[in-house]
């Protein structure tokens, strides 16, 4: 009683009183949100045990079409369920290919999943666009060609990558301007994203994208054009490489040789070799700079194997590190060859 | 006369204490709002690897005498989600079996990796290329320290987004997607950092934390509510106000051409990795140039604390030296608005309440034991002050715990929660009075020109 007393008449303690009550309040609803959160979030992950293990086994028999898709089953869960098993459907339908995904896209479909992402992808989150322009692309949703389109104006740069990827594998009068493409991609030095946007698109345009090779001023878009050659075998592409090649051999001595990149098209060329691929490798085998003569060499140990033990003398008089190097690890096959047999 | 004197003294530090907790407060909610703007972007984490838009990072491995840890580390960095990885890492002259360990696990041949950059003027002794990795190389040279490490790992990084990690770190498996996230958001971004969490008496297995728990030792449960109060409201909320100064060195990712731009990590700095951050501010602000530096709260990369009070006090004595230095080499950006919200908020803030704060905080104390010897002051009113500024104190470490538990989700059964709660309170008894004394220590060191680094022991995971 004492102590109601005193706070009641002393302004201080009355201060002091309500401030420790407030803060004493505030920490008990932490504490409690805290014990609340534990209890919820365990039966949620009790829950999840036993519902994603059921969904993940409906799912593999629809994929096998063991059983059918039992849209009305599926359909019964509630909504949160039912983003459980989008979730659940995305990864699987992406590791399959042939009927099984099949399967699994037309479920997607049926349970209205990909009308969701259609709307998803007028949201006003990035993010949010963009996964849905994944999701449509995992499940090869060529009907929303429409609703992607406008996307290719997006704000935000990716979104518009996204799109360019999604029109080039799914609409078929879609024709992107390349350079203008790739001149954004340099802007933005993301060549991450021109890998795939010219990946897509040298499927579709093939004599375009060679075209973009031999023209692009672009030493790093040239150089994610090599990748995907080697990547893709683009056979109908190495008679632009090796001319690329040769061109880049005669600079020798001017300012623009560095800019090559030798390794990538010496590369390139031995994913299908001839008389005058070999030739030229021989050729960059001769010349001055010791990295150039060192790619020279590993490509041409790669169409022609047999020339390691023939050139292995020429190699030994190579006082340059690298190819000192290449040296011993010819030698060393040597000795396992010999050790064998 | 003396009696009043510590009267207001007193009356001066509670009043600066119960601004600077109001002010923690502001934080928490500044802290909450973003933290559930960030929340929006997790399907975008998930599905960065699939669009291809990852855009490619370097990791930066310093390792020095890391032996038992340094194999299991860079099997753990591949096993990352994240398509488009080079690891590089960088051997300081160790004295021990770590190169020889890397070139036998990891299969190393000697390559003629090319050096992009000379931010370090360290001689290489030698560079090789893993034949199960292509994208690992290891950099041997003469011990020159962290730093200089980290600056010859730049050099040789192929890509233009360096990653430093500490080589005894352990990453989430998402957490170099979350924290690559905001160079696709905004390409101004130059910086961006991320959530360190204390991985003591968690179950780690192959370099991965596999269950949360709360370490035995109260040191250890005390600095887990430390970093999660530490990360979750005040870097966090700072970063709201665009005033990152630190940005871990135990996990960040970093624009090459930035970094190099202002001449790497500085090799004489103890916190180096807030040096850079404040040189990154400095350079962009003093040239003009758009740019923006980022703290996340989501990518978590787990660290061991100190488990003894000596190593701990090793620790803390760095990291204020590490400010201290900052602040003092940067002094002209204080106050000055050429620096715009960093010379003009952030960094009288830190010099508030990270230098100032321990001295006002010990000098309290000490007053208190004063005032009380010398009766002027009442017994009955300090426990009041005592109960009011615990409480406060408690607020904002619960409620830094609720935002991590509510969206990050990291301690699963009700027994870590609670001894979480327990360690809001426990801290105010003894161990944030300990570090307030460490932190005035150093002040005296910085001052008496000892900036030695001081070996750290640790256990290893």
């Amino acid at each position: 009683m004492d102590v109601l007393r005193i706070i009641s008449e002393d302004r201080l303690q009355q201060w002091t009183f309500f401030v420790v009550l407030g803060q004493g309040l505030l920490n008990l609803f932490g504490v409690g949100l805290l014990v609340g959160l534990c209890f919820w979030r365990r039966k949620t992950s009790k829950w999840e045990q036993t519902f994603v293990p059921q969904v993940q086994e409906s799912l593999t028999l629809v994929a096998c079409g063991i059983a059918g898709a039992d849209v009305h089953t599926f359909n019964k869960h509630n909504s949160s369920e039912k983003i459980k098993i989008k979730g659940l459907l995305i990864p699987m339908i992406s590791s399959l290919q042939g009927e099984g995904k099949e399967r699994l896209c037309s479920l997607y479909r049926e349970l209205g999943f990909n009308a969701e992402d259609s709307k998803e992808l007028k949201h006003k989150n990035y993010a949010i666009r963009l996964g849905a322009i994944a999701r449509l692309e995992t499940i090869s949703e060529a009907a929303a060609i429409d609703q992607v389109r406008p996307l290719l104006r997006d704000e935000s740069p990716y979104v518009h990558f996204a799109a360019v990827r999604f029109m080039l594998k799914f609409a078929s009068d879609y024709h992107p301007k390349i350079h203008a493409e790739m001149h954004l991609v340099s802007l933005m030095n993301r060549y991450d994203a021109a890998r795939e946007i010219l990946d897509c698109y040298s499927k579709r345009y093939l004599d375009q994208f060679i075209h973009l090779f031999e023209t692009t001023p672009d030493e790093k878009v040239r150089s994610v054009c090599l990748e995907i050659i080697q990547k893709n075998r683009l056979v109908d592409a190495l008679p632009a490489v090796l001319d690329k090649l040769i061109e880049a051999l005669r600079s020798e001595g001017h300012d623009e040789y560095a800019r090559f990149d030798f390794k990538k098209m010496s590369q390139c060329l031995t994913i299908s070799p001839s008389d005058e691929i070999e030739e030229v490798l021989t050729r960059m085998t001769l010349v001055e700079d010791p990295k150039i003569r060192v790619c020279g060499y590993r490509a041409l140990f790669k169409v022609r194997p047999d020339l390691k033990f023939i050139m292995v003398n020429e190699l030994a008089e190579d006082q340059n590190p690298s190819l000192k190097r290449l040296y011993a690890e010819i030698r060393e096959e040597l000795a396992q060859l010999e050790r064998v047999g | 006369m003396l009696g009043d004197f510590i009267k207001h003294y007193l009356s001066f530090a509670s009043v600066y204490f119960f601004s600077i907790n109001t002010f923690y407060a502001v934080l928490f909610v500044l802290a909450l709002l973003s933290i559930r703007r960030r929340a929006k972007l997790r399907p975008l984490v998930k599905q960065m690897n699939t669009l291809g838009f990852a855009p490619p990072v370097t990791i930066v491995v310093p390792a020095y005498n890391e032996q038992l840890s340094i194999v299991q580390s860079v099997k753990a960095l591949f096993r990352l989600r994240y398509s488009q990885l080079e690891v590089v890492v960088v051997n300081d002259g160790s004295k021990d079996n770590t190169l020889e360990l890397l070139k036998q696990s990891c299969m190393l041949v000697p390559d003629d990796t090319v050096r992009l950059s000379n931010i370090s003027a360290s001689t290489v002794r030698g560079t090789y290329r893993s034949q199960i990795h292509p994208n690992l190389i290891v950099i041997d040279k003469e011990n020159s320290g962290k730093a200089d490490s980290l600056n010859v790992g730049i050099d040789y990084a192929s890509n233009d987004l360096i990653c430093a990690v500490d080589s005894d770190s352990v990453l989430d498996d998402e957490a170099l997607l979350a924290i690559a996230v905001p160079f696709i958001e905004d390409p101004l971004t130059v910086a961006s950092g991320g959530t360190i969490q204390i991985a003591n008496g968690s179950t780690i297995k192959n370099s991965r934390v596999l269950q949360t728990e709360m370490p035995k030792l109260w040191i250890e449960r005390v600095q887990i509510v430390e970093y999660i109060r530490s990360f979750f409201c005040g870097r966090v909320g700072l970063d709201s106000l665009r005033s990152t100064l630190v940005i871990s060195g135990a996990f960040g990712i970093f624009k090459k051409e930035a970094i190099v731009a202002v001449g790497g990590y500085k090799i004489s700095s103890l916190g180096e990795d807030m040096d850079l951050v404040v040189r990154l501010h400095r350079y962009h602000r003093e040239n003009k140039i758009p740019y923006s530096i980022v703290f996340l709260p989501d990518p978590v990369c787990w660290t061991e604390a100190p488990s003894d009070v000596k190593t701990l006090y090793k620790q803390r004595k760095r990291w204020q030296v590490g400010l201290l230095q900052s602040l003092y080499q940067n002094k002209e950006m204080m106050f000055n608005g050429r620096y715009g919200v960093i010379g003009l908020f952030a960094f009288p803030y830190n010099f508030i309440v990270d230098v100032c704060g321990p001295l006002i905080e010990v000098s309290a104390y000490l007053m208190l034991v004063l005032g009380i010897a010398l009766g002027v002051l009442d017994p009955g009113q300090i426990l009041q002050f005592m109960l009011v500024s615990l409480l406060y104190g408690m607020v904002i470490s619960i409620g830094a715990v609720v935002i991590g538990e509510l969206y990050y989700h990291r301690y699963k059964n009700l027994r870590c929660i609670m001894l979480l709660l327990a360690s809001t309170v426990v801290e105010n008894l003894g161990y944030r009075q300990l570090n307030s004394l460490w932190r005035v220590r150093a002040f005296v060191d910085f001052f008496k020109g000892d900036t030695r680094w001081g070996a750290m022991e640790r256990k290893g995971f």
